[in-house]
């Protein structure tokens, strides 16, 4: 019994001492965020961050930027060809998600890759390199435009119907630490997780490069990070679930102008 | 993350296996016993026990020696002056820590190249330089990954063959969440 | 932009002969180490750039060795002296798998 609690104090003094002294010394250093319900992911992130957003020059989102732009311009038929120069779809990307014709809700990726099935890309998926880069430079083109989605006269109740469901998965516990959307993106605002701070969550910066994912990803798989962060079963990619998420997300954050892509912790 | 600074600060951790491992062999010396009630021997004989731990020391030896250390880089005992860090001292992340860099080679000499060696890493060579026409001043900068908190080395060279070293440290922390996706 | 390595070549000050200018260099390579997995469990194999070699023309000015401790997407900033009349600076690059290629950008000093 007595080697037994020697072993466990030892076991919890090595770690401790050393970092508890080192992580002290150095959280004195970070200023705190600005805590508003209407900002932005990006007044979430540390001075070094919002510095190399800013930076084209050596802002890894500018890779995507400009292989979307590029993308824009190659095949037969190219997106050009129908859709016309990018900066003329500047009021496309605040519209989505927006119900499609077979009553399902599709994203701006979603369309993203129906429209390349035509064009004679076909199977291409949600996180390709393709899709994302063209996302990100669609988001580019539609920076600073306010985030705008409204049913059509005809479908306003199956519209709504989802609206309702993404309203009722934000409030809803889940997951093995058992937590809502809103007990930490309405309710806990501005605290700290670790490195991260919490923000409001609203879809304003999408696609992201999130630097724990060393790439970029759409909002779809951050929706379904955050299901594995409360340790829920995670939705596959494109379930409804998830875009009446976004839809909802969406609504809440009606308004907003959009300022993706954009850089993440 | 292991921090890897002090070298003794795993003993602690040593001494709490010791001392598992002994609790655990009493257990279960104290329910056996010999077919005519003698009681078992506690520990391997002392020659096998002293062959272990000299496999253990050779092993542990040639370990270290294998990859840069911050302790064997320090011991080198090279000059610091003419190369300053740049590298913040807390990081959020450790796939994508920005590291600035600026040699001034001493006067009458030019820079060859450098090599900026992170020496907790699985592999400790961050990367190496080598310039074709050496230069008195050089600037560079990088975004390096770091496996855990540590002191990031410089280490520089001349054209007479000379070298100067120098570190600065960071805190690596993370995001929370664990992500699955 | 070659789309097997997406680049991007930045050029921070003025572009006259003579003068020493900050370069960027961004290049869209994953850098996977072969210690992370995918999100079914499996290990993704080690995929790096190893070797850079930057010139002006025919004038290389320095080669680079890279490890996995570089960043994904690295990012590489150094100083470039820009030369009198207008020639490419060339980044060639060689990865892992033996793959190899160059992109390059226009000097034209002001």
């Amino acid at each position: 019994m007595k080697h037994l609690m020697w072993a466990l104090a030892g076991l919890l003094l090595a770690p401790t001492a050393q970092s508890a002294a080192q992580a002290a010394q150095a959280a004195q250093a970070v200023p705190a965020p600005p805590v508003s319900m209407r900002s932005s992911g990006l007044a979430f992130l540390p001075p070094a961050l919002q510095a190399l957003q800013n930076d084209a020059a050596s802002n890894p989102l500018t890779l995507w930027r400009e292989r979307g732009a590029v993308l824009w311009q190659q095949g037969a038929p190219s997106c050009q060809s129908c859709h016309g120069a990018m900066s003329q779809l500047q009021a496309a990307a605040v519209h989505y998600p927006r119900l499609a014709a077979d009553g399902r809700l599709r994203n701006l990726e979603d369309q993203i890759i129906a429209c390349r099935a035509r064009a004679g890309h076909p199977n291409e998926q949600l996180e390709d390199e393709a899709v994302l880069s063209l996302s990100a430079a669609l988001h580019a083109a539609a920076q600073g435009q306010a985030i705008d989605v409204q049913p059509k006269a005809a479908t306003q109740a199956a519209w709504q119907a989802h609206v309702e469901r993404g309203a009722q998965r934000y409030i809803t516990r889940q997951g093995r630490i058992n937590l809502a959307c809103l007990h930490c993106h309405d309710q806990r605002v501005g605290a700290r997780l670790r490195a991260d701070v919490i923000s409001p969550a609203h879809p304003s910066g999408f696609p992201i490069y999130r630097m724990t994912w060393q790439t970029v990803g759409s909002i779809d798989r951050r929706l379904r990070a955050c299901y594995s962060g409360v340790q829920a079963q995670v939705p596959a990619p494109g379930s409804a679930e998830l875009r009446e998420l976004e839809l909802y997300l969406k609504v809440r954050a009606q308004g907003m102008p959009l300022d993706g892509p954009s850089l993440r912790r | 993350m292991r921090n890897r600074q002090n070298p003794l600060a795993r003993t602690p951790l040593v001494a709490a296996w010791c001392g598992i491992q002994n609790a655990v062999r009493r257990g279960i010396a104290s329910c056996q016993r010999h077919a005519d009630g003698r009681a078992l021997p506690l520990w391997p004989s002392l020659s096998r026990r002293l062959f272990a731990c000299g496999l253990l020391a050779c092993g542990w030896s040639l370990r270290a020696q294998a990859q840069p250390s911050a302790p064997g880089l320090a011991a080198l005992g090279l000059p610091t002056d003419g190369i300053q860090i740049e590298l913040d001292p807390l990081s959020d992340t450790g796939n994508a820590i920005p590291l600035g860099l600026r040699i001034t080679a001493p006067a009458g000499l030019r820079i060859t190249g450098f090599e900026i060696v992170a020496p907790d890493n699985p592999v400790p060579r961050v990367l190496q330089l080598r310039l074709s026409t050496p230069v008195p001043e050089y600037r560079f900068a990088t975004r390096i990954r770091l496996n855990g908190s540590q002191a990031v080395w410089v280490l520089a060279r001349f054209s007479d063959g000379s070298r100067h070293a120098a570190s600065a440290a960071t805190v690596v922390t993370s995001s929370a969440c664990f992500d699955g996706t | 932009m070659d789309l097997k390595l997406p680049t991007r070549i930045s050029l921070i000050g003025a572009l006259q002969a003579g003068r020493t200018v900050e370069v960027r260099l961004l290049i869209g390579h994953a850098m996977d180490t072969g210690y992370r997995n995918d999100d079914q469990g499996r290990p993704v194999a080690k995929n790096i750039l190893e070797w850079l070699r930057v010139s002006v023309g025919e004038v290389a000015l320095f080669e680079l060795d890279m490890g996995i401790a570089v960043a994904a997407n690295p990012y590489l900033s150094f100083p470039l002296q820009v030369p009198p009349q207008a020639s490419t600076l060339r980044v060639q690059w060689r990865d892992d798998r033996g793959q190899q290629g160059e992109v390059s950008k226009l000097l034209i000093p002001e």
